[in-house]
């Protein structure tokens, strides 16, 4: 009931921040497909990237099969169908027909996060392009080796401006917007990476997805992966019982010189949680940087071989806060890690079945309570702490591919292979019963029952 | 000094919580979800390298530190995934910089467990305190449970420095004791014990003897003594002193009762049973020393002992048969005394001090001249047969009164004898006169004022000629009942108060005795008494009446300030050595004596209602106020509230009216309107049905009430798709922001003579209306989470549409129009800030973007604008140009935006950036960045807005550092100190 939150807001009993949150998880839980807004892609292929710009929240960038990228402003309708469903037609589009377009799939289009001046897109045809907004050219290219499935640049990076790559090769590759060329390979998995995804509390930390089943952390400023997630590891037992714990320190005295994987995970544990503590904790972050080294140089040690799921891993999301990794799985699985100690959370999601062979593009609201996971031809929501279903949104002919959801207006942005950007905003319950007064009501109910289903 | 801030925390859901460790070993924080901040301190006790340790339980209710551990323990009371609550503990290992699991944990506790109490060593443990039960647990024995009447707990105090009692205040303000009964160092058990009614406790501190502070946010924070024996009610508590607290000011309204343009604020004060209504206003303090019962006073005057001597000494109070005498006597008491020159026997009209150490006491038949030491009687004049002196008045030097059918006299002091220089007979018969000097001889006036009971003027006599200079007809029918010549700040003024509380005043020549510049306000209902007073050296008009008004200048201009007294009848000045300043004051039965207190100072007069307030607003046209309040249904087995809206006299504040709304509705909007064709003034209060499993209110009403004979009239009744969140007349029209839309209704008559509401247009498009303002044709909206948006409504059409909006995602809490182009935004993260309508209209079929203009970080919760102000403004004076917004806020706060011109802003920017350099915030915290727009998401330095707090300051530094300033300002310190004075006379 937003009436009594507000008046308790009023009388200071509900905190305003919280009265915030509460509304917006509470518009996020009634999310459903948009009767006031449309979205008319340009777009002849399946759309599989779809992004809003971080500074404004208003331009919608999405990439799509038929090697186009389109940008849209949410804010401006272009027109009003039967005056009150905006349209919003795409206001920037590049295609094959451009000069300089992509010839094949546009598998990843993202803004640059410091202005909207400048996006990057990602396609098969093995060219990541940087372009400029404004003249609709491209200001840069990089060449890879393969396809490239996706592109991630790090929002909240800056001292760099680089883009992370991921492409059929094994190497994660860092282009570098500043210079126009290469500054990382990044070696360590066996197979293509599907998904990238920037930590959002440090701007050096990279996580990467692979078709090897493996998620690695990369720290930028030093070589060599520094976390593999395993899918076995979980929390249990990490902060030992207070009897416990000085036996296991006995312990660890003894296993630091060997290399075993056990001591190596403590090591990580104490040292990556120094992300919330910037400049004062870079020196102990250099001293396991260190030990990782002696400890874990090559790839070679059993870790080499973990995974984080079986088979490919499709999809990577970070929480607003940076605490947790959202990933998926050609085994039809989510999981939720703990970024820092690197720990499978085990929550158990209830059924699903993904798409085994594309990246994935996963959504979570910002508080974070809900997971956006597309679904086969639907997308399901579900909690994200109990794992159970919350909704499941349909209303795409195809496979859907990317989820997008803007917390600043609590409204959900999917692509699918039908062509289509669906918008799924939150549900006004009274609005159906408010058109009475109007005669708009008929062709209105009209297109909603077109949708559903 | 360090920074705790984390950008990308998530902040958390249930308040900060910050705890220091038992025995100085470190200080913990929780701020973000699952991040505990731990800051050591090191054997120095300084604080050390603070570092974050993960907390696996995100939804922290409570973490305490707990007593008698070996190493630090903190104690979390948390929320899981399935609403369970549970306890656990940990002990922080310093070294390793995490968590160890602690000794203990309880799963499953009360549902609406919410607050920790640790006990204090060799106890330990903590007490759990939920709503139904308070569980003391420690880890190595069983729990022990009591029942409560379910309620929430919300503050705690611990009683005694190391024992087992607490004190626990509810959310209904009832106060608990709760006992550990113990054995040896076990607990064996808890009892509570319910004490009595305070107001809702945020916070206890058992102070001392059993006296307590409870301090509140819904209410009037109180001192209160815990008894031991109860008393007839079987309460416990004494309540000793309350604490005024405006918070949280849900709404407020500006009225102006008196018309004098001086506004006061009628706000909607606290919550729950401490709701209240309250008035502020600028009104002067006056502190009595003394009074005593005294019945009919007629008259007062004070006398010097001597001509040149500076103190009054006696004090001459007139009855309608009698004149007492009072003295100050060696012992600076007052005691009744005797002159014997004096008339005792009859009323006196006037006492002065006369030139040659001479009293002069004026009565109906006399006038007596008595030396001021032997106390004799030196000259008389006597009234001539059959005449009797009605009105007089005297100076040093002279006497003028008024006998019946138009007879005045006009004596002067002549070496020590009255003389009689001119008799002159006017028109009609005087009704007052004063001939206090306003020229150069402070002994001397070359003028004299008279008012007539016929004819209704005043006018201007040359002295001692008695020739007319000049007659202002006053108008109306009500006669004037004092007239004063008096010089404020060296302005001459003729002021002449009516027998129906009005005052004249008007700009005085003293040398020719023209008068210009005629001004009327309103200051009471009752005749006023006009005196002049001084306090701290400066001259000003007391005008006594029902309700008491002190007349000041500032700037050499007049304004008006009203006195924290009701019905004073009479007033004099009594200046003595041992109470200088002081002032006799003569009410209807009782005589005081007080000094007043500072000339600016806001009063505040409390009406508790019981019921919480939640809108206000008044119609100056039936003299009333309406509020809409409700009341939470305790007694029950459902919780559940009544709604009503209440009618209210506006002067007294008595219940006038109450109409009940139905079940589950709640007012949400309220106003005073007219509509076009229909000359009568509405309330017109907008509803909203609340159903508890309903996410947005579906149903409404707009009601509309004429008030009749006391009563609310309800005339129409509309229903409405949603809750009416605001309304605002427009256009003669009503225009409703119901949940995302805002609609235009007409008023229409229909055939049988009765009104309703018809639709006429809407606009759609809003998240949620929550609130509008109206100018002109123009609608700004503020949206619950989409900032300001502008509306243009289109007569030819009878349409409303968009022209412009603000872009960015700032969750409104109230808007206000500054004027045509500014508009005033506050939102949820405590900023302000405004933005501009572009002068290019909006191109065809593309919406307009608002530019934001003006950031600022206020700190508080604003819930709601009203233009207005709490001084008077007189439209002449160069502050009267400065348009003032005024605000209320959640904690409390009444606040004054003012709209500066563009180089006194330029000026003032610069004040306060010199000054930042000069006063240092609490805690050396950063000025700029505490004043810095935030909102979670961003950080954008404060612009065009000023802090007129902290430039104000300026008056507090001494002189030297004044000087410093001014120096880096490169201005005069005079200059410095007259523009921010200027400044202060905003408010």
């Amino acid at each position: 009931m937003w009436l009594e939150e507000l008046r308790r807001r009023e009388r200071g009993e509900l905190r305003a921040r919280r009265f915030e949150a509460l509304a917006r998880s509470r518009r996020a839980a009634s999310l459903a497909l948009s009767n006031r807004k449309e979205i008319a892609t340009p777009h002849h292929g399946a759309v599989n990237s779809l992004q809003v710009d971080l500074t404004e929240g208003r331009y919608l960038l999405s990439g799509a099969s038929d090697g186009s990228a389109a940008v849209f402003d949410l804010k401006n309708a272009t027109e009003y169908e039967a005056g009150f469903i905006a349209k919003h037609r795409s206001i920037l589009l590049v295609d094959r027909q451009h000069e300089h377009g992509h010839k094949f799939v546009v598998s990843a289009a993202i803004w640059y996060p410091v202005d909207t001046g400048l996006f990057v897109t990602a396609s098969f045809d093995t060219y990541v392009k940087v372009w400029d907004t404004n003249s609709t050219q491209v200001v840069m290219d990089f060449k890879m080796p393969g396809k490239v499935y996706s592109a991630a640049m790090s929002p909240i990076a800056t001292t760099h401006m680089l883009i992370a790559t991921g492409s059929a090769d094994v190497q994660v590759r860092l282009c570098d917007i500043a210079s126009g060329a290469f500054t990382h390979t990044l070696s360590g998995h066996h197979d293509g990476i599907m998904s990238l995804e920037w930590s959002t509390s440090s701007e050096w930390i990279l996580m990467s997805g692979g078709c090897d089943g493996a998620i690695r952390f990369w720290d930028i400023r030093r070589a060599g992966c520094f976390l593999v997630l395993d899918q076995l590891r979980s929390q249990q037992g990490r902060r030992p019982p207070f009897l416990d714990s000085a036996m296991e320190k006995q312990d660890q005295k003894n296993l630091t010189s060997s290399p075993s994987s056990k001591s190596n995970s403590v090591h990580q544990r104490t040292g990556s949680r120094k992300k919330h503590s910037k400049a004062l904790h870079k020196s102990q972050t250099l001293i396991r940087g260190h030990t990782q080294q002696r400890v874990h140089p090559g790839m070679s040690s059993s870790q080499n071989r973990t995974t984080a799921h079986y088979g490919a891993v499709t999809g990577l999301k970070t929480t607003t806060d940076g605490m947790h990794l959202l990933s998926s799985g050609s085994d039809s699985r989510l999981r939720i890690w703990d970024i820092d100690s690197g720990c499978n959370t085990l929550v158990n999601f209830e059924a699903m079945r993904l798409h085994p062979r594309k990246p994935l593009q996963l959504a979570v609201t910002d508080d974070p309570s809900l997971v956006f996971v597309p679904c086969m031809g639907s997308i399901k929501a579900y909690n994200m702490w109990s794992g159970t279903t919350f909704q499941t949104f349909r209303g795409h002919y195809d496979h859907v591919n990317c989820c997008y959801y803007n917390s600043q207006d609590q409204e959900l942005y999917t692509g699918s292979n039908d062509r289509q950007i669906l918008v799924w905003s939150p549900a006004t319950p009274a609005l159906t019963e408010m058109e009475d007064d109007d005669k708009r009501q008929e062709g209105f109910a009209a297109d909603e029952d077109n949708w559903s289903d | 000094m360090g920074d705790v801030s984390d950008p990308l925390g998530c902040p958390t859901d249930n308040g900060q919580i910050g705890i220091v460790d038992p025995e100085f070993r470190l200080i913990g924080l929780h701020l973000y979800d699952g991040l505990f901040k731990v800051i050591p301190f090191d054997n120095k006790e300084l604080l050390t390298e603070a570092f974050d340790i993960r907390l696996e339980e995100l939804q922290v209710l409570d973490i305490k530190f707990l007593y008698g551990c070996v190493k630090p323990t903190i104690v979390v009371l948390y929320q899981d995934n399935r609403d369970a609550r549970h306890v656990k503990t940990y002990e922080v290992a310093l070294k390793d910089k995490d968590f160890v699991e602690g000794p203990w944990s309880e799963n499953n506790l009360d549902n609406g467990a919410g607050l920790l109490l640790p006990v204090l060593a060799p106890l330990g443990g903590v007490i759990i305190v939920g709503e139904e039960t308070i569980v003391y647990c420690n880890g190595n024995s069983t729990l022990k449970a009591v029942p409560i009447k379910q309620s929430i707990i919300r503050a705690y105090g611990r009683v005694d420095p190391d024992g087992p009692r607490y004190l626990l205040g509810d959310n209904t303000g009832t106060l608990h004791l709760l006992v550990l009964t113990q054995e040896g160092e076990r607990v064996t058990g808890l009892k509570i014990e319910h004490l009595g009614e305070t107001s809702i406790a945020s916070s206890i501190s058992y102070l001392h003897n059993g006296v307590v502070y409870v301090g509140s946010r819904f209410g009037d924070s109180q001192l209160v003594k815990l008894n031991l024996l109860p008393d007839a009610t079987g309460s416990f508590v004494e309540v000793l002193e309350r604490y005024a607290n405006l918070g949280p000011i849900v709404d407020f309204c500006v009225v102006d009762l008196d018309r004098q343009g001086q506004g006061q604020v009628v706000t909607c004060s606290g919550a729950f049973k401490d709701g209240s209504v309250r008035v502020v206003r600028n009104c002067i303090g006056i502190n009595e020393q003394a009074s005593v019962a005294l019945q009919g006073i007629s008259g007062l005057w004070s006398l010097k002992s001597s001509f040149s001597d500076p103190y009054d000494m006696y004090l001459v109070v007139s009855f309608i048969s009698e004149t007492r005498f009072m003295a100050m006597n060696m012992e600076d008491v007052l005691e009744e005394t005797e002159i014997e020159g004096f008339d005792a026997q009859t009323q006196t009209l006037f006492c002065q001090n006369g030139i040659s150490d001479l009293l002069i006491q004026i009565t109906a038949n006399s006038v007596r001249l008595v030396s001021c030491t032997s106390r004799e009687l030196v000259d008389q004049w006597n009234a001539p047969e059959g005449f009797s002196v009605n009105v007089a008045s005297a100076n040093a030097s002279q006497v003028l009164l008024a006998t019946g059918s138009g007879h005045v006299i006009y004596l002067e002091i002549r070496d020590a004898k009255l003389v009689e220089v001119k008799h002159a007979q006017l028109e009609h018969d005087v009704s007052c006169v004063d001939l206090n000097p306003v020229g150069e001889n402070p002994q001397y006036s070359s003028l004299a004022a008279i008012g007539l009971w016929t004819g209704i003027s005043v006018s201007t006599y040359s002295l001692p000629d008695l020739e007319l200079i000049r007659k202002e007809n006053l108008g109306g029918e009500i006669v004037p009942r004092s007239v004063l010549l008096c010089t404020l700040e060296g302005v001459s003024y003729l002021l002449c108060a009516l027998g129906d509380g009005h005052l004249f005043s008007f700009l005085l020549n003293a040398s020719t005795g023209e008068l210009t510049d005629r001004k009327k306000v309103s200051l009471g209902t009752q005749p006023i008494t006009l005196r002049t007073f001084s306090s701290m050296g400066t001259t000003h008009v007391f005008a006594s009446s029902d309700k008491p008004t002190v007349i000041y200048s500032s700037n050499k201009k007049l304004l008006y300030s009203n006195v924290n007294l009701k019905g004073v009848n009479h007033m004099c000045p009594f200046s003595t050595a041992a109470f200088p300043d002081s002032l006799a004051i003569a009410k209807q039965s009782e005589f005081s004596i007080g000094t007043m207190g500072d000339i600016r100072n806001k009063k505040l007069r409390t009406i508790p209602l019981n019921e919480q307030p939640k809108r206000i607003c008044h119609q100056e046209q039936s003299r009333t106020l309406a509020v809409s309040s409700f009341k939470y249904n305790l007694d029950s087995k459902e919780e559940n509230e009544a709604h009503f809206i209440r009618l209210l006299d506006h002067q007294t504040f008595e219940f006038l009216f109450t109409h009940p709304l139905d079940q589950h509705e709640c007012g949400c909007s309220m106003i005073s309107c007219s509509f076009s064709d229909d000359n009568k003034f509405y309330y017109c209060v907008g509803t909203s049905y609340v159903l508890p499993d309903e996410y947005e209110p579906a149903k409404g009403r707009i009601l509309v009430f004429a008030v009749e004979d006391g009563r609310l009239q309800l005339i129409v009744e509309k229903e409405t798709k949603g809750a009416v969140y605001s309304l605002n007349a427009f256009n003669g029209k009503l225009l409703a922001a119901i949940n995302q839309k805002v609609q235009l209704y007409k008023w229409m008559t229909r055939e049988d003579g009765l009104h309703e509401l018809q639709s006429e247009c809407s606009h759609r498009g809003h998240v949620l209306a929550l609130c509008t303002q109206t100018r002109g044709d123009f609608i700004v909206v503020g949206d619950l989470m989409k900032s300001i948006s502008l509306l243009v409504y289109k007569h030819e059409e009878s349409a409303i549409e968009e022209l412009a909006r603000d872009y960015n995602a700032n969750w409104m809490t109230a808007v206000e129009m500054i004027d045509d182009d500014i508009y005033l935004g506050a939102e949820n993260s405590y900023n302000l800030f405004t933005v501009r309508k572009s002068s290019d209209p909006a191109r065809d079929g593309v919406r307009g973007r608002l530019e934001v203009v003006g950031e600022y970080h206020l700190g508080e919760y604003v819930s709601r604008f009203c233009h207005g102000s709490l001084v008077m403004h007189h439209p002449d004076s160069e502050m009267g140009q400065i348009l003032t917004v005024i605000f209320s806020t959640t904690n409390g706060v009444i606040g004054i935006i003012a709209s500066l011109p563009h180089d006194q802003y330029v000026f003032l920017e610069k004040l306060q950036a010199t000054l930042v350099k000069f006063i240092k915030g609490v805690g050396g915290l950063s000025h700029e960045q505490w004043r810095s727009f935030h909102n979670g998401k961003k950080t954008l330095d404060a612009r065009n807005f000023l802090d007129g707090d902290l430039i104000e300051s300026f008056l507090d530094l001494n002189r030297g550092k004044m000087e410093e300033v001014a120096e880096a300002m490169a201005v005069q310190v005079e200059e410095l100190l007259q523009r921010v004075e200027e400044l202060t006379r905003l408010h």
